[in-house]
C-alpha cells in the first residue's frame, strides 16, 4: 500500500524571498519555506518574513481572477480575455479624449526588471510621462550594499538604518562583526535594536543623521537604507554618503529594478504620490496599478484618486485595499511564479525560475503585454533617461522653547502595513500586533518623557505643531530618545497632515515626512 | 536480547530498501539543489549516503505546517463540518536516515502531544499520534560530527537506546541492526532471509565506533550545549535580568529557533479561507481582512482550519485576546524559551532535556544565539558569580 504517498512528500523548489531588497534564497517545500544553508546569502537563516513565504503561494488574499466593478456594483468575476479588451478600450477612449499624460501608471518593486521594463514601455505607447512606483520610496541612485563587504569590513558605520527591523540578515552580518571585534557604530535618533551591543552609538535628531555623521573615516563601511530620504534629507545623503561610496540597502525585493528599467517620472511626470492629487483633482483620468498598493501609506489620498478618476485597474497577486477600490482588477503573480531578472542588494543580477505556474493564471508583464498589443505598442522603446535627483527639500526643524519635541517617522515600522505580509498568518500577526493594539494609530515617547507628561502606554496625547495638532494613543518605547514622537509609518499621512510634516521632496520625488517641531501635552 | 541486534550485508540493506519503496512511502536523505531533504524516494539508489543531517527537520512529517485539522464551509450562513471533521486516512511512512537527535525529539514530540509530559492524557493530539503511529523509524548512527552538532551533550546520540524501530551502525563489513520497538520486530520478520544474527564483534565494532564518534566531537568540535551550568542557572533563577535583557536586544524574532528545532511543538491554529477567498479567515473584520478591507463576516465560502508552526519567541505568540502581553519584552520570551530547553523542571517533567543538540538553531540563528552560545554565556555567568563570591 502506499497511501497518500505524495502527500507526505509534495513538492519541492528553490526561489528568492519576495519581500525585503537582501534577496535571501528559500526552499519551498510546498507552502513551508526554509532556509538554505548553501545559499551565500541566507546562510541557512531567514527573518520571519522569509519564513511566512510559503504562505503567500495559496494564500487566500491571492487575487485568482478577473473582476470588473459595473457602475455602482461591487467587483465580480469575469474571464480575463474580455476584460482586457475593455480595459485596452476604455484606455484608448480616455487617452484619445484627455490625452496620454491623463493615464498614471504606477509599477512595482515586486516584478522583474522585464516586467518593469514593459510598464515603461506602456507608458511610452501611452504617450504619458507619469509613470512610478511607492516602492520607489527612498531608494536612491547609488552604490548598493554587498554582504561580502560587510564580513571583510574592520569599520562598519550604520547610518539610520533600522537594520534588525528591515533588513535582517544584514543586521546578521553587522552583529558577526562586533562579534569578530570591528568597529561597529550605529547613528540614528533612535536607539535601534544591537545599537547597544556596538561599539558606539551615536545619538542625533531625525533628519539629522547626514549631518551627524562626520568626516570620512579610512576604511570604514557606511551602510544607510531610505530613512534619511523618508526624512526628506535625500539631497544632503546622496551628497554625503552616496558620493562617498557608502552602501545603500535597498527596502524591496526588486527596487532597483523601477530605476534600472525607468519606472520613475519621465521628462514633464509627477512621482506616485503627486499622482494621486492629480487624480483627486480630475486631471488624471485613469490609473494603472501594476502591484503597487497607493491605499498602504496614504489611504486618504488614495481613496479620493479612485474615487474621481474614470478607471482604476490593479493588477496584483495579493488582494490589496487598492484592489478591493478598483473598476477592474486582473490578478498577477509572485515572484516565485515568473521568469525573470531580479537586481539583488550589491546590484548584481539574478535569474527567476518559477516554482509553479500564477496561481491567478497570468503576470504583470502577460497584461502589460497584452495591453500593449491592444494599444499598438510593440514593447520597444527608447532608453529612459537616468534617474536624475532634482534639488533639495526643506530642511527638518529645529526644536524650540515653544515646540521642544521633534516629531518625525519611525522608519523601523515599514513592513508592518506591507502588502504581501498581510497575505500571510504568522508574519502578519506580527507586523498587526501593534496596529491590534492601537487601532486609531499611536505616537512612541520615550520613558522620560512619557513620565513627565504623566502618561503611560495606553494613554493619549495631544501633538501640536505651528501648522495644525493631532490627539492619539501613546506607545512607551525604551529606543526612543528624550526630545523625539515617532509616528508608525501607518499614521504617515493622518499625523503628516495633521501636523503639516507630508511634503514632497523634489529630491526623489517621493513623498516624505519632514520633521517638525511640536509640543506634548495631555488630553 | 540476541534477537533484538542483526547484521545485515551492505546489500541486503539496498535490497530492503528497495523492497520497502515499493510498498510503502519510503522517505531517505536525498540532495537537492545542493540542501540534504528528506523526500519519497523509489529505490535505494537515489538515497544520498553521504550526509550529516538537513537542515529541514524531519518533524515536517509529524507537524506539517501549514497542517489542515478540519474543512468546513457555510450554508445558510451557518458553518457546516466537511467530511465526518476527522483526519484523513492513516498513512504509512517509512523514515530511513533520520539521525538520533531527531529520533530523541520525536520521542519527545510523542510524550508532549499524547499528554503524558503534562499529565492531561486526555489532551492527546489526533493528528499529531495518527501520524507518529503510522511512521516506521530506520535511524542511522552517525560516525562522523557535523560542523553544529552538540548530541554528545544532551544524551540525543550518536546512537541511542529507544526511540527507534531499527537503529542501523554501519560497520566495516555490512551493518549491524538493533531493533527497538514490537513494529522494528515485525520488519525484522519480513526480512528474516536477509538478516543473520549480529556476532559479538559487530556489537563491540558499534560500540567502538560510538566511542570514537564522541572522542572525535570532544578533540574537534568547539560547540557544546552545556547543560550543567545552564541546568543549574536556569532553574534556580540565577540570571540576573540584564542577561535576559542582551539576549532580547539582539534576538531578532524570526522564529527560525523552533521552526527547526526536533522538539519544539508550538503552533497556531488559524481558519484560513481558500486561495482566492478576498479575505484570511472566516471572521471578517478588520483583525481578518486586510485594512480597510470588509468587516462583515463572510456567510459563504470554503474554509480550513490550520495548524500552523510557531515560536513562544514571537510577541504575537504570547499576545493575548484582549491585548495583555504577559511577557512583554523578548528578553522575558528568550528566558521562557531556554528555561523551558534547559531547566532541571523540565526535564523532570518531560522525561527530557528539551535540546537533543541537533545544533540547528546555532545554523538559523540570525542573531548568534544558538543553545550553544546561550549555554556558553550562562557558564560564564555561573563561574563569574562564584569568582565574585570568592
Amino acid at each position: 500500500m502506499v497511501p497518500e504517498a505524495e502527500s507526505w512528500t509534495g513538492t519541492v523548489a528553490t526561489t528568492v524571498c519576495p519581500f525585503c531588497g537582501t534577496g535571501c534564497g528559500l526552499l519551498l517545500e510546498d507552502a513551508a519555506a526554509y532556509p538554505i544553508l548553501s545559499d551565500s546569502v541566507g546562510r541557512g537563516g531567514l527573518c520571519l518574513r522569509g519564513w511566512s513565504a510559503g504562505e503567500l503561494l495559496r494564500s487566500p488574499l491571492r487575487i485568482t481572477h478577473a473582476q470588473v466593478r459595473r457602475r455602482g456594483e461591487r467587483l465580480h468575476p469575469a474571464p480575463a480575455e474580455p476584460v482586457l479588451r475593455e480595459v485596452a478600450d476604455r484606455v484608448r477612449a480616455i487617452r484619445e479624449r484627455h490625452g496620454g499624460a491623463s493615464i498614471g501608471i504606477l509599477a512595482s518593486a515586486r516584478i522583474t526588471v522585464e516586467e518593469a521594463r514593459l510598464l515603461a514601455a506602456l507608458a511610452q505607447t501611452l504617450g504619458t510621462p507619469h509613470i512610478d512606483s511607492f516602492q520607489r520610496l527612498g531608494c536612491t541612485p547609488s552604490a548598493g550594499a554587498s554582504l561580502a563587504s560587510i564580513d571583510a569590513a574592520s569599520r562598519i558605520l550604520v547610518v539610520g538604518a533600522d537594520l534588525a527591523a528591515r533588513h535582517p540578515q544584514v543586521a546578521r552580518r553587522v552583529l558577526e562583526a562586533v562579534g569578530r571585534g570591528a568597529t561597529v557604530r550605529y547613528l540614528g535618533s533612535r536607539r535601534m535594536q544591537h545599537a547597544a551591543l556596538a561599539s558606539g552609538y551615536i545619538p542625533c535628531l531625525p533628519g539629522g543623521e547626514v549631518e551627524a555623521v562626520g568626516p570620512a573615516m579610512a576604511g570604514e563601511l557606511v551602510l544607510w537604507s531610505s530613512d534619511l530620504a523618508l526624512h526628506g534629507q535625500a539631497g544632503p545623503a546622496l551628497r554625503r554618503l552616496g558620493a562617498r561610496g557608502a552602501g545603500f540597502l535597498s527596502d524591496y525585493a526588486n527596487q532597483r529594478a523601477l530605476l534600472e528599467a525607468g519606472a520613475y517620472p519621465q521628462q514633464g511626470g509627477v512621482g506616485a504620490w503627486e499622482m494621486l492629487s492629480r487624480a483627486a483633482r480630475g486631471e488624471l483620468k485613469a490609473l494603472l496599478v501594476f502591484a503597487d498598493d497607493p491605499f498602504e501609506f496614504f489611504p486618504e489620498a488614495a481613496e479620493r484618486a479612485f474615487a474621481a478618476v474614470e478607471l482604476a485597474v490593479v493588477v496584483d497577486a495579493v488582494a490589496t485595499r487598492s484592489a478591493r477600490a478598483a473598476d477592474v482588477v486582473l490578478p498577477g503573480a509572485l515572484l516565485a511564479e515568473k521568469d525573470g531578472t531580479l537586481i539583488g542588494l550589491d546590484g548584481r543580477k539574478r535569474e527567476l525560475t518559477p516554482v509553479q505556474s500564477p496561481a491567478g493564471g497570468m503576470t504583470e508583464g502577460e497584461v502589460a503585454r497584452w495591453l500593449l498589443k491592444l494599444l499598438g505598442g510593440d514593447g520597444d522603446r527608447s532608453p529612459a533617461r537616468e534617474f536624475a535627483p532634482g534639488p533639495d527639500g526643506a530642511p527638518p526643524d529645529t526644536p524650540t522653547a515653544d515646540f521642544p519635541v521633534l516629531a518625525a517617522l519611525d522608519t523601523g515600522t515599514l513592513w508592518h502595513t506591507h502588502a504581501l505580509v498581510g497575505a500571510t498568518v504568522t508574519a502578519r500577526r506580527e507586523a498587526w500586533g501593534p496596529r491590534a493594539d492601537f487601532p486609531a494609530g499611536y505616537v512612541a515617547l520615550s520613558v522620560e518623557d512619557a513620565k513627565a507628561l504623566k502618561v503611560r502606554t495606553g494613554g493619549s496625547v495631544k501633538v501640536e505643531s505651528d501648522a495644525g495638532r493631532i490627539a492619539v494613543s501613546v506607545r512607551v518605547d525604551a529606543r526612543v530618545q528624550d526630545g523625539t514622537a515617532l509616528f508608525p509609518m501607518s499614521c504617515w499621512e493622518r499625523s503628516g497632515s495633521a501636523l503639516g510634516a507630508l511634503a514632497l521632496d523634489p529630491c526623489l520625488r517621493i513623498p516624505v515626512f519632514r520633521p517638525r517641531a511640536v509640543r506634548l501635552s495631555r488630553s | 536480547m540476541p534477537e533484538n541486534r542483526w547484521w545485515l550485508a551492505a546489500d541486503a540493506l539496498d535490497a530492503i530498501l528497495d523492497d520497502l519503496a515499493r510498498t510503502e512511502a519510503l522517505v531517505a536523505p536525498v540532495r537537492h539543489a545542493g540542501e540534504v531533504l528528506f523526500r519519497k524516494v523509489a529505490r535505494a539508489a537515489d538515497i544520498c549516503r553521504d550526509y550529516v543531517n538537513s537542515l529541514v527537520p524531519p518533524k515536517q512529517f509529524f507537524l506539517p505546517t501549514p497542517e489542515t485539522l478540519l474543512r468546513y464551509h457555510f450554508t445558510g450562513g451557518q458553518p457546516v463540518l466537511d467530511g465526518d471533521g476527522a483526519d484523513g486516512p492513516e498513512r504509512a511512512l517509512v523514515l530511513f536516515g533520520v539521525r538520533s537527535c531527531d529520533v530523541a525529539g520525536l520521542e519527545q514530540l510523542t510524550r508532549f502531544f499524547s499528554g503524558e509530559s503534562l499529565g492531561h492524557p486526555e489532551s492527546a493530539d489526533g493528528p499529531f499520534l495518527r501520524r507518529r503511529r503510522a511512521a516506521t523509524i530506520l535511524s542511522v548512527v552517525c560516525q562522523e560530527p557535523g560542523e553544529t552538532c552538540m548530541c554528545v551533550c544532551c544524551k540525543g546520540g550518536p546512537a541511542l537506546e529507544s526511540g527507534f524501530d531499527w537503529q542501523l551502525t554501519r560497520l566495516s563489513k555490512g551493518w549491524l541492526v538493533e531493533v527497538g520497538t514490537e513494529r522494528g520486530r515485525e520488519l525484522a520478520t519480513r526480512f528474516a532471509s536477509r538478516l543473520q544474527p549480529a556476532g559479538e564483534d559487530a556489537v563491540a565494532e558499534k560500540t567502538e565506533r560510538v566511542r570514537t564518534v564522541v572522542e572525535t566531537f570532544y578533540r574537534h568540535s568547539h560547540r557544546r550545549v552545556q547543560t550543567m551550568a545552564a541546568g543549574r542557572m536556569t532553574s534556580q533563577g540565577r540570571l540576573p535580568d540584564a542577561f535576559w535583557a542582551d539576549l532580547g536586544e539582539r534576538c531578532v524574532e524570526c522564529g527560525g529557533c523552533a521552526f527547526v528545532c526536533p522538539t519544539c511543538s508550538c503552533f497556531n491554529v488559524a481558519d484560513v479561507a481558500e486561495a482566492g477567498a478576498g479575505v484570511i479567515g472566516p471572521s471578517g473584520g478588520p483583525e481578518s481582512a486586510a485594512p480597510g478591507g470588509p468587516v462583515d463576516a463572510p456567510s459563504e465560502g470554503n474554509f480550513e482550519r490550520q495548524r500552523l508552526r510557531d515560536n513562544c519567541m514571537l510577541a504575537g505568540f504570547v499576545r493575548q485576546a484582549g491585548g495583555a502581553y504577559p511577557r512583554l519584552s523578548c528578553g522575558e520570551r528568550c528566558l521562557t524559551r531556554f528555561f523551558h530547553k534547559l531547566s532541571w523542571q523540565f526535564v523532570q517533567r518531560t522525561g527530557a532535556l528539551g535540546c537533543t543538540g541537533c545544533g540547528r538553531c546555532a545554523v538559523v540563528c540570525l542573531a548568534g544565539i544558538g543553545i550553544d552560545r546561550v549555554s556558553a554565556l550562562m557558564t560564564e555567568e555561573l563561574v563569574g558569580a562564584k569568582g565574585a563570591g570568592a
